[in-house]
């Protein structure tokens, strides 16, 4: 029995940032991030899974924050409605601070509202598909695709033109090298 | 040109997180109680192999052997037995035993006889502010166990009013099965040392030893372990120094949030809804306006599904898409916009003129509304026989100076206004299967939508009921019982006249 806990203290000493780092990319707010590795950690290891590697759990923790964090604001049907009410993020200070290019894309980033973030991260931060994504969030294909345009067009005007903004709805992954997939 | 995945995962890399940390022993325990494990209190031989892997994991190394004979110290039956946390889950539970702001002492014990017993005697009974707790621990076997060995390290939690305020986990070495401590008196949030006033006291201190043998398949079978955190007898402790009223409520429930005397309250919003409200439907003429209670904290279910205030493009289906049945003729907003009479759309951008919008939002309330720190929310819906068919958000007129923030505490106060000035340079048609739909020609209502999230705060307003937020069965004071964040967001439709698209 314990051997969840085993791998779950594993995980979190040894991936404690990486987790970290992607939650805040998912919400875009160092608290909430550590409130969803956290709660993310209570979702996969309260279910028992036999041979539960590092990169497996590592992963499920992954997809639980993501969809924590939508359904954060899908229990709350207020979802539609934040976009208006979303100011800028308040400064974190930090010993490691943002390049330019970071500070421009959090910014973007926040600017967008949850369901849209969550669908770009895991387009281009996961390399998700647009069906998986759609599993993923419990969306409609059409859904996630809408977000996925509203979401590039978003971030286009505040970035620029981005490389890989035509694969958005490629159902390739667009995964260039193999240490992605465990980042 | 650049890659978002790139910069996303370079966001991820350099993330503001320094300051952040997960902890195991928390989600540990959350995991436990969900999976409702509680198992008899007896150490078995497969649990304990189990916790001792979980501790070795958490102390690796690092134990002092103690004997049965260390007893002959004259301390047996001395006082009372020592409560402890056994068995694979409860050692789990037991690494976050005494969190901050918890109360440990409303849950159940297991109480384990036959191990061994755990006394601690301050050494000091009054302590300075900023000074340690010094102290000297005694660990009694009683011999039914072989081969019991403390961890090297114990947790010293102080209590003030049964929360857990102070944690420290601090080194101990015991010869002769006692050990000095000592603790800092402060605080397990911030490290703020610990105001004057009455505390109390407890140190766990973790041990394993010898299961009875069981036997052996192979040679090289490694001897089955067992462990407990034995929990200390409590002690009073009384630190000098200034006292103040519920010094840790800032930790414990938040910092309250200070509102204008005259803040719309969830509860007045309430009231003021209801004495407001009608079921006549709006006409959506120019100038007119209703208010929707959008959501409601203390009645969420009516929320939750098929939301009956959503009013908006209806997405993935859900939402009928036409106005609520239900509203309110309540002036809390005058909302005014300069318009064009007409757009040109292609592809859903918006061609020739570069319209520029201007909008003003006035509190003609006698309420202090919240939400408005810069501009008004420009917003735009167009309706179409009742429903919408497009939204648009609008784009502050100055793009590399976005406007800053106008109100400090984000409030309007009655009587001020807040204005804004924007390009309109899209509309997107709601969209209908994977796709936006295309806004046709024609002649349509423009809406305006202000928002306003009232709450009551975080522990501002006591008058607001509590909430538990506890799981069905679990014990009360495992979590901190916070202060309900009471809560409601109306909206405040306002239609602005009418556009022709061509």
């Amino acid at each position: 029995m314990a051997e969840w806990l085993d791998e779950m203290e594993r995980l979190v000493r040894e991936r404690e940032k990486a987790l970290l780092g992607y939650a805040y990319v998912v919400c875009g707010d160092a608290s909430l991030a550590q409130d969803l590795v956290q709660d993310a950690l209570v979702k996969t290891f309260s279910r028992p899974r036999a041979g539960l590697s590092q990169a497996k759990s590592e992963a499920y923790v992954r997809r639980a924050i993501a969809t924590l964090y939508v359904d954060h604001y899908r229990r709350q049907q207020r979802w539609q409605r934040v976009q208006h009410l979303f100011r800028p993020p308040v400064e974190v200070e930090s010993t490691t601070p943002f390049s330019d290019l970071s500070a421009d894309v959090a910014t973007a980033l926040g600017d967008l509202p949850p369901r849209v973030r969550a669908c770009v991260v895991l387009r281009f931060f996961d390399d998700l598909t647009v069906p998986d994504i759609a599993a993923q969030l419990g969306l409609a294909p059409g859904s996630v695709k809408r977000y996925l345009s509203d979401g590039m067009r978003a971030l286009e005007l505040r970035l620029g033109n981005l490389d890989d903004a035509d694969h958005a709805f490629s159902e390739e992954l667009a995964v260039t090298d193999h240490e992605r997939k465990i980042r | 040109m650049t890659r978002l995945s790139d910069s996303l995962r370079g966001l991820a890399d350099r993330a503001p997180i320094d300051h952040a940390t997960v902890s195991v022993a928390g989600a540990a325990r959350r995991i436990q109680r969900g999976r409702r494990l509680r198992a008899a209190a007896n150490v078995t031989a497969g649990v304990g192999v189990a916790a001792v892997v979980a501790l070795a994991a958490i102390h690796p190394g690092g134990t002092t052997p103690l004997s049965a004979a260390d007893s002959a110290d004259g301390r047996e039956g001395a006082g009372a037995t020592a409560p402890a946390i056994a068995s694979a889950e409860d050692a789990a539970a037991g690494w976050g035993w005494g969190a901050c702001g918890t109360r440990p002492f409303d849950d159940d014990f297991v109480d384990v006889s036959g191990t061994a017993e755990f006394f601690v005697e301050l050494t000091n009974t009054v302590a300075e502010p900023a000074t340690v707790v010094s102290a000297n621990a005694t660990i009694v076997p009683s011999g039914s166990v072989d081969d019991i060995s403390a961890a090297d390290t114990a947790t010293v939690v102080i209590f003030w009013d049964g929360y857990a305020v102070a944690r420290e986990t601090v080194p101990v070495e015991y010869v002769d099965a006692t050990a000095p401590i000592e603790a800092p008196l402060i605080n397990c949030w911030d490290g703020a040392e610990l105001p004057g006033g009455d505390y109390e006291m407890v140190v766990v201190q973790e041990v394993s030893f010898a299961l009875p043998e069981e036997p052996a398949e192979t040679a090289d079978v490694v001897p089955a372990l067992g462990t407990e955190q034995l929990v200390s007898n409590v002690m009073s402790i009384q630190i000098t120094g200034d006292r103040y009223d519920n010094p840790f409520d800032v930790y414990l429930f938040g910092q309250p949030v200070e509102y204008p005397d005259d803040y719309l309250t969830p509860a007045t919003a309430r009231a003021e809804y209801a004495a407001h409200a009608t079921l006549e439907p709006w006409n959506m003429a120019p100038g007119t306006q209703r208010v929707v209670m959008s959501y409601d904290g203390l009645n969420a279910e009516q929320f939750t599904s098929g939301n009956p205030a959503y009013f908006g493009c209806p997405w993935e289906g859900t939402m009928a898409g036409t106005f609520p049945q239900e509203s309110a003729k309540w002036d809390l907003l005058a909302v005014t916009a300069r318009l064009p009479q007409r757009l040109s759309l292609s592809y859903g951008w918006i061609v020739d003129d570069n319209p520029e919008v201007s909008m003003s939002v006035s509190n003609v309330s006698e309420f202090s509304l919240p939400g408005f720190w810069s501009e008004p929310n420009s917003s735009i819906t167009l309706v179409k026989d009742g429903k919408v068919v497009g939204e648009s958000y609008l784009t502050s007129i100055n793009r590399s100076e976005p406007a800053g923030l106008t109100n400090e505490d984000g409030m309007l106060a009655s009587g001020a206004t807040l204005d804004g000035r924007y390009l309109w340079r899209d509309l997107t048609g709601c969209w209908t299967g994977d796709a936006p739909s295309t806004v046709e020609s024609g002649t349509y209502t423009v809406l305006n939508v202000q928002s306003l999230y009232l709450d009551s705060g975080a522990a501002g307003m006591p008058a607001e009921p509590y909430l538990s937020d506890l799981a069905e069965g679990e014990a009360r004071g495992s979590i901190a019982v916070m202060p309900a964040m009471d809560y409601v967001e109306i909206q405040v439709w306002t239609s602005l006249g009418t556009i022709t698209v061509n």
